[in-house]
């Protein structure tokens, strides 16, 4: 299941196994001998009838087998899909969410707070512009801001940045230290210099070097960015290397592998390139763990960072073309998408592709987004279908739902796109693969992803490509393993990576639990304590709004009495939502607590986006301002005096502010151990 | 003892005039609703881009994951039934779930019992010795028959295989793993 399709009958004549309709001559020294007096005067018949049950037998155990191994492929799958629909179910979250502030700041709104809420969090730190913005970033962030303690024992990066610094950063960061944070702001003032000279296009050629190497999805992980090096060697003027954007988010190492690409960039700028990805914007950093990561990291110097992360982002170019003839873009392409036009656009304006500020003037509460012409939408367009698009099997153009961004383009749009620039090839990443990469399209779209183990340990390799001068690229693929863990083997990888996703799902339950009870009991009138299997697979699709093959996984996920019916409290068994500060919690706040709990990350996001200085703390005001907002916003009303109850419990000092970092560390997951131990505490 | 009640099957109890139920025909219907679902979620998990559709090419796991035991040649019969002329590189779910319903209703392909697969190991095995070793498996499973490739094979001999040292399969055991039941 990690190399190629081992079932494949429809593939083209080449792959197919040759399948044998005639008998098979039997070898001689098989054949029984019977004892002379049963031989009958026909050996031939013997013979023949000896291998037709030989030709059957051995249909009967390939079939068998093949059987066998295609349930474990739908076990696989149903874990893949269960890992990408929480993933683009959390990304739609967010993406709504923005969509929603903007729409508030349509709307001519009633409730004041909601407003200010929206505005809050969607107005930029600057009221300034152009040349005063420029002045006030520069002071802000400067590196001189950040003095050197002597007792600071990590690399020191002196300008001019040489190729020694790489090196010792590379070493550094392996070893797991800390770059100083005056050292990091030296380092991403400089690449801010660079990356302003840089067009929106880079414009790549394999004249001088005879290949390029364009690695994907990132996403944190030193650990398969050491795999690259290791195995591509280090970038340099001879080895040049594409980054093909989401450098940040979701790992730990981001800002490691950011200032590692930065210094290369730094030092061999002609032979260094790197394309914006849909996560390198401050939006998603919010909720997707870059803001958190810098925050633990560089505490309170975690803002100045932060400001200029958010500025960096903008000037990064979109895209890549490489000998004219190869397209390199991180999301994709649509059905508007022109070079030409790129190339004119500022990019720098765009912040946050997601959420442009162009929308929200700093100095209105209320704005109209039909006031925005509409060619300045269409520029807003060409950029999100860049880094948001996925590429899909039918022809045509959609807004992409999923993501809430970008489009789905089918094979026509890329051979429309394609004749239009003299293109022979879009290579993209964005979309985890199970091998590291992908081709679709008639071979014309290559998506490569270089995070492996993105879901879980096993669930998926990397892999980067090679782009020789004319010729198809040569993609190579890797995993990155912990030097303890033993080679597992295929059945085990698979167990381990569903289980992994299984897990997820419970914990799902425990936080629906009221929800699902409540319509497990519409059912169940009689309170036998059981219903269809029919009606747990509906109600559990449609109260956790995912569609996943419940049939194919309930057997993991919940109890059957002996004549098929789900006993739909056993859904709940494994594991119990805790809220663990000193706060009484009763019936009705069991509830509230749940609903919390499912919509943690957006509440995150909003704290953190309220929380200008970083400090982790917010009014008890605005906390419930946030908590009921989002209860309207996702048609979920929290309760706003239970709201202001729990919040007032929680501000144990009574000083009117709430550590937000403490209350979301509060929800905890955790085992049923035993019932009757719960009760005590 | 109460009997759980489905949603699906409530009793009209309150109509005026007298219907005349008919308890059969209530229950086929609902194993025919039951068939449906069950074929549709399978189907999804290959519907890679919810247009209720899937790639020929992966008919063959869709099949099988729902317990059938076809052969390749049997599996290629099922295609052509359900495959379109003008896009045979995929399959749309409608017809799909008339040929698989008329299939699963109709019972085809379970496969044999347990015996049956036995006695399958021990006519190759003309020894008489209990067990098949790697070679042997060789001669037959990738040449005869409808054949392994080299990845198929690999797989097979790694849970065939009574342990890493010695390369012989104790086929009675090994049957045990050869007909895991997903309990549906």
């Amino acid at each position: 299941m990690f190399s190629e399709r081992w079932f494949c009958f429809c593939c083209p004549q080449i792959h197919k196994p040759a399948r044998r309709q005639m008998v098979a001559p039997i070898d001689e020294a098989h054949a029984q001998s019977d004892p002379p007096h049963l031989q009958i005067n026909r050996p031939r018949f013997r013979e023949k009838k000896r291998s037709d049950l030989t030709l059957a037998s051995v249909i009967i155990i390939q079939k068998w087998f093949r059987r066998r191994q295609a349930l474990f492929e739908m076990r696989r799958k149903a874990a893949w899909t269960i890992y990408q629909h929480i993933e683009y179910s959390g990304e739609q979250d967010q993406l709504k969410l923005y969509n929603f502030f903007i729409e508030l700041m349509q709307a001519v709104s009633k409730n004041r707070r909601d407003v200010s809420v929206a505005t809050k969090v969607l107005r930029r730190s600057s009221s300034l512009s152009g040349l005063a913005e420029e002045l006030e970033l520069e002071q802000l962030t400067a590196a001189s801001t950040i003095s050197i303690e002597p007792t600071y024992q990590g690399p020191h990066i002196v300008l001019p940045i040489t190729k020694e610094h790489f090196e010792i950063l590379l070493l550094a960061f392996q070893r797991g230290e800390l770059l100083h944070p005056h050292y990091v702001l030296v380092i991403l003032h400089e690449l801010r210099r660079l990356l302003k000279t840089l067009p929106n296009v880079n414009v790549v050629s394999t004249h001088l070097t005879k290949f390029v190497t364009v690695v994907g999805d990132l996403h944190g992980s030193l650990a398969d960015l050491m795999i690259i090096f290791h195995k591509n060697g280090l970038p340099s003027n001879e080895n040049p290397y594409i980054f093909n954007g989401d450098i940040v988010d979701r790992g730990f190492q981001s800002i490691e592998i950011f200032l590692l690409i930065s210094v290369a960039l730094i030092v061999y700028p002609s032979n260094v390139y790197l394309n914006r990805g849909n996560h390198e914007d401050h939006v998603l950093n919010l909720r997707y763990g870059f803001m958190k990561e810098i925050i633990h990291k560089y505490k309170t110097n975690s803002s100045r960072l932060l400001r200029l992360f958010e500025n960096i982002y903008s000037w990064l170019p979109v895209a890549s073309v490489i000998d004219e003839h190869i397209f390199v873009v991180h999301g994709g392409i649509s059905n508007i998408t022109d070079l030409a036009t790129i190339n004119r656009i500022k990019r720098q304006k765009y912040l946050s592709v997601l959420s442009p500020t162009f929308i929200i003037p700093s100095d209105e509460d209320q704005f109209q987004i039909s006031n925005i012409p509409n060619d300045l939408l269409l520029e807003w367009r060409q950029i999100l279908d860049l880094l948001w698009s996925d590429p899909k099997q039918t022809d045509g153009c959609e807004p992409n739902t999923y993501r809430g961004g970008g489009c789905y383009w089918g094979p026509d749009v890329t051979k429309t796109i394609l004749e239009k620039h003299k293109w022979t090839l879009i290579i993209r990443s964005h979309e985890c693969k199970e091998e590291g990469f992908d081709y679709t399209h008639d071979n014309k779209v290559l998506t490569i992803f270089s995070a492996s183990n993105y879901y879980a340990v096993g669930s998926n390799r990397g892999a980067y490509a090679k782009v020789l001068t004319n010729q198809p690229p040569l993609v190579v693929q890797f995993i990155s393993t912990k030097a303890s863990q033993k080679s597992l083997t295929l059945w085990e990888r698979v167990s381990y990576v569903e289980e992994q996703a299984i897990k997820n799902l419970i914990e799902k339950f425990s936080v629906n639990k009221s929800c699902l009870m409540k319509e497990f009991l519409l059912v169940d009138k009689k309170k036998t304590g059981r219903i269809s299997v029919n009606n747990w697979c509906d109600i559990v699709s449609r109260v956790l709004d995912l569609k996943l093959p419940w049939r194919t996984l309930k057997t993991q996920l919940v109890e059957t009495d002996s004549q098929g019916w789900v006993l739909y409290e056993s859904t709940f068994r494994f594991k119990e939502l805790q809220f663990a500060l000193n706060v009484q919690i009763n019936a009705r706040r069991k509830s509230l607590c749940q609903c919390m709990y499912r919509n943690k990350d957006l509440l995150e996001t909003v704290f953190r986006a309220i929380d200008k200085d970083n400090s982790g703390v917010i009014s008890m005001q605005e906390f419930t301002d946030v908590c009921t907002f989002l209860g309207n916003h996702n048609g979920t009303k929290f309760d706003e005096k239970q709201i202001t109850d729990l919040a007032a419990s929680i501000d144990l000092d009574k000083n009117g502010v709430i550590d937000f970092n403490e209350f979301l560390e509060a929800f905890r997951i955790v085992d049923i151990v035993d019932p009757s131990m719960m009760e005590q505490s | 003892m109460a009997t759980p009640t489905d949603a699906a099957s409530a009793a009209p109890e309150q109509e005026n005039r007298v219907t005349l139920r008919d308890p059969i025909r209530e229950s086929e219907e609902r194993a025919n609703q039951a068939r449906i679902k069950r074929l549709t979620e399978a189907f999804n998990v290959f519907d890679q881009e919810s247009n209720n559709t899937i790639p020929s090419s992966e008919l063959g796991t869709v099949v099988r994951s729902l317990g059938l035991v076809p052969t390749e040649g049997e599996l290629q019969d099922i295609l052509s039934e359900m495959s379109d002329d003008s896009n045979p590189e995929s399959i749309h779910l409608e017809r799909f779930l008339n040929v698989m319903n008329t299939i699963l209703k109709d019972r085809r392909y379970q496969g044999e019992p347990e015996s049956k697969i036995l006695r399958a190991f021990q006519v190759l095995d003309t020894q008489n010795n209990g067990y098949l070793t790697e070679d042997e498996f060789r001669n037959y499973l990738c040449k005869e028959g409808e054949p392994f490739n080299d990845e198929e094979f690999q797989d097979f001999m790694t849970i065939a295989l009574d342990d890493e040292t010695n390369h012989k399969c104790t086929y009675k055991d090994f049957v045990q793993h050869l007909i895991v039941e997903d309990n549906d």
